[in-house]
């Protein structure tokens, strides 16, 4: 008795192994057209951050109708957010349970790094995505790079994002065009201007670009990502906040805990900005006649920090093949226009406007943006690259102790 | 181990601490007094009256996150009473209002931790006084004692135990909330909750440890506290039983 038990166990653990082993994970065609055939009549799941109704209507409404009309593939989208997709991803890689159920993630910055370093990405497979060849521009630092770390075809652009400031035109005469003109401003009206506190993300990303003035992009992104080190390089910058501190809203003791209190101490009026990390922002905020109609975004002279956000495929995607016909149609001039529009999103396009036929360009371009926004292309002018996640945190971090506890 | 040295090391959690202590200790004492203050008014009602049941059951019917809103729409600078006092040119414009919610006082905090607090408090010692012996009063009034006498001499002894664990009960509680020093609290000055979340939030994930040294702390001290609160209930049980003659 006791033998065929031992039997059934060691017959168990063999037929198991066995199906550990099985190399289930399925591989894209090499060829484009063959992928999008192999795709037909498949379901891909998205997984990614739920979180705006607007991002999520723009997946189900416009994305998933035409992606089921034009290839067939069904989507499914699954909101999850991404430090859980990449816990479950972990999770799956560590069990050697080959087969997953994610084909296509939504992810950027210190994620993808963390997922490119965990072996998380299948590809490089951003080559075999016909619109990524055709419309977007290799060269661009954001096909290039992800918050300071080399892409190199593991995932896609999806949107831009950066970062804009609004002021109401009837209530400031001139808009800063850089930092210092900023303090003179504040000298002028104190109490009139703040930022939110870091880690808020949008004040964060002001703290950055604030650095970026006084000290130049590339210093900061050539700095190792050591506290002193980057305390070296940027203490002029935290000097600078210093200095610009007395003259903020409650001469700078304390600072807004986030970008939506910043947002609504505006549209009351108690300070003369706002900034938001939507570049459309002020469009949306007019048409709800949230903020005066006079309000109009604008950047400094040197650029503003923007970031990129991506799509990538899990290294266990069920359905590569659909996976990338879904890429393909996420990076379409159709649907980065809709996506443009504020009405459904109001994110910026990633595509190379020169590599678009006439046609293509003139209905991205026939996008009304909505009013007080400035327009894409002095946007994508004025844009500057974000550094290595892992700076951004030491930035915080020095900020917290040099600015805000001083 | 290492991240125990690193985290207490740093001047940045005592201060934290010591802040945590600062709001907790303040909302606990003024609540504490309020909720006695209200605890013997309502000894002087009427026992059919409805009034104490409504004070003790508001923060249940109205939980304390709602009333998170309603002090910042109360008292933020764009607030209710700051557009009163605007309206009665007490103050020329929305700036001048004094900063009360994200402040470095932590008055909103306070404020809502007052509102949770204090019909709790006045609950537990209305129940007490309750069942101190009406005699008790009789005699003293017989003996020549006056009210004050009889409150100060006679009633506060006895509930001394009563009070000493509410007041350590409260304590633990605006020790160790998270939500609400979260959503009225000063970016500049964390409470200990909050900062153990700030490490956790950070996207450099080995934070992650600073946060649950941060964490293991707060249950330290807590853990303390109810150790402290049993040996309070214990006091009060023999200074119950001994009062019931």
């Amino acid at each position: 008795m006791k033998r065929v038990f031992l039997g059934i166990s060691l017959l168990m653990i063999v037929v198991l192994s066995a199906a550990c082993a099985r190399p289930t994970a399925t591989v894209a065609s090499d060829n484009f057209a063959d992928a999008l055939q192999a795709a037909r009549g498949k379901t891909v799941t998205f997984y990614g951050w739920g979180g705006s109704s607007a991002v999520n209507s723009w997946f189900d409404d416009i994305v998933a109708p035409s992606l089921l009309a034009e290839y067939g593939v069904t989507l499914r989208r699954v909101p999850m957010n991404i430090d859980q997709i990449l816990n479950k991803l972990t999770a799956e890689k560590q069990a050697g349970d080959v087969k997953g159920d994610i084909d296509v993630i939504w992810i950027n910055g210190e994620n993808f790094y963390t997922a490119k370093q965990q072996g998380l990405l299948y590809g490089p497979f951003a080559d075999r995505v016909e619109n990524f060849t055709r419309l977007i521009d290799p060269a661009a630092s954001d096909t290039k790079y992800d918050f300071g770390v080399a892409i190199g075809g593991m995932s896609a652009p999806l949107g831009r994002a950066q970062l804009v400031f609004m002021a109401d035109s009837a209530r400031l005469a001139t808009f800063p065009a850089s930092a210092e003109e900023l303090l003179a401003l504040a000298r002028a009206n104190p109490g009139r201007f703040t930022y939110p506190a870091p880690p808020d993300f949008t004040g964060s990303a002001f703290v950055r670009n604030i650095i970026y003035e006084i000290v130049g992009f590339d210093a900061i992104n050539n700095v190792a990502a050591d506290k002193d080190a980057i305390y070296d390089i940027i203490k002029p910058a935290l000097d600078f906040l210093n200095e610009l501190e007395p003259y903020l809203w409650e001469a700078g003791r304390t600072y807004p805990p986030d970008v939506a209190s910043l947002d609504r101490m505006f549209a009351e009026g108690q300070i003369l900005w706002a900034m938001s990390y939507t570049p459309l922002q002020a469009a949306q905020l007019i048409a709800k006649n949230e903020v005066p109609a006079t309000t109009q975004t604008f950047v400094f002279a040197e650029g503003n920090i923007g970031n990129t956000h991506y799509v990538a495929i899990p290294f266990n995607s069920p359905n590569k093949d659909a996976a990338l016909a879904l890429i393909h149609h996420l990076t379409s001039v159709a649907m980065q226009t809709a996506k443009l529009d504020v009405n459904n999103w109001g994110d910026l396009p990633v595509l190379d406007i020169n590599r678009l036929s006439a046609e293509e360009r003139s209905v991205l371009q026939g996008v009304d943006i909505g009013r007080g926004v400035l327009p894409i292309d002095e946007l994508l002018r004025r844009r500057l690259p974000e550094v290595h996640a892992r700076k951004v945190a030491i930035i915080e971090e020095l900020w917290r102790e040099r600015v805000l506890l001083r | 181990m290492r991240y125990y040295r690193e985290v207490l090391g740093e001047t940045s959690f005592f201060i934290s601490l010591l802040y945590t202590v600062y709001v907790a200790l303040v909302a606990t004492v003024v609540s504490n007094l309020l909720g006695i203050v209200g605890a013997f008014a309502m000894l002087g009602l009427k026992r059919e009256s409805k009034w104490p049941k409504f004070f003790y059951q508001l923060p249940l019917v109205v939980p304390h996150l709602v009333v998170v809103i309603l002090v910042f729409h109360l008292f933020s600078q764009t607030g209710l009473f700051s557009r009163l006092a605007w309206r009665l040119r007490l103050v020329a414009e929305a700036n001048d209002f004094p900063l009360l919610v994200f402040d470095p006082g932590a008055v909103g905090v306070i404020l809502v931790y007052l509102y949770k607090q204090i019909p709790f408090v006045s609950m537990i010692v209305f129940g007490t006084l309750g069942s101190i012996s009406k005699s008790f009063a009789e005699v003293a009034y017989n003996l020549g004692a006056s009210r004050a006498m009889l409150i100060s001499q006679v009633f506060l002894p006895l509930l001394r135990p009563t009070i000493l664990s509410v007041f350590l009960m409260t304590f633990t509680f605006s020790f160790g909330a998270f939500e609400v020093p979260f959503l009225l609290g000063s970016p500049a000055w964390n409470m200990l909750p909050v900062k153990a979340y700030v490490y956790y939030t950070n996207v450099d994930l080995t934070y992650r440890a600073q946060a649950m040294v941060v964490n293991v702390m707060i249950t330290v001290i807590s853990i303390g506290l109810v150790v402290a609160y049993s040996h309070a209930a214990h006091l009060r049980q023999r200074m119950g039983n001994g009062g019931d003659i």
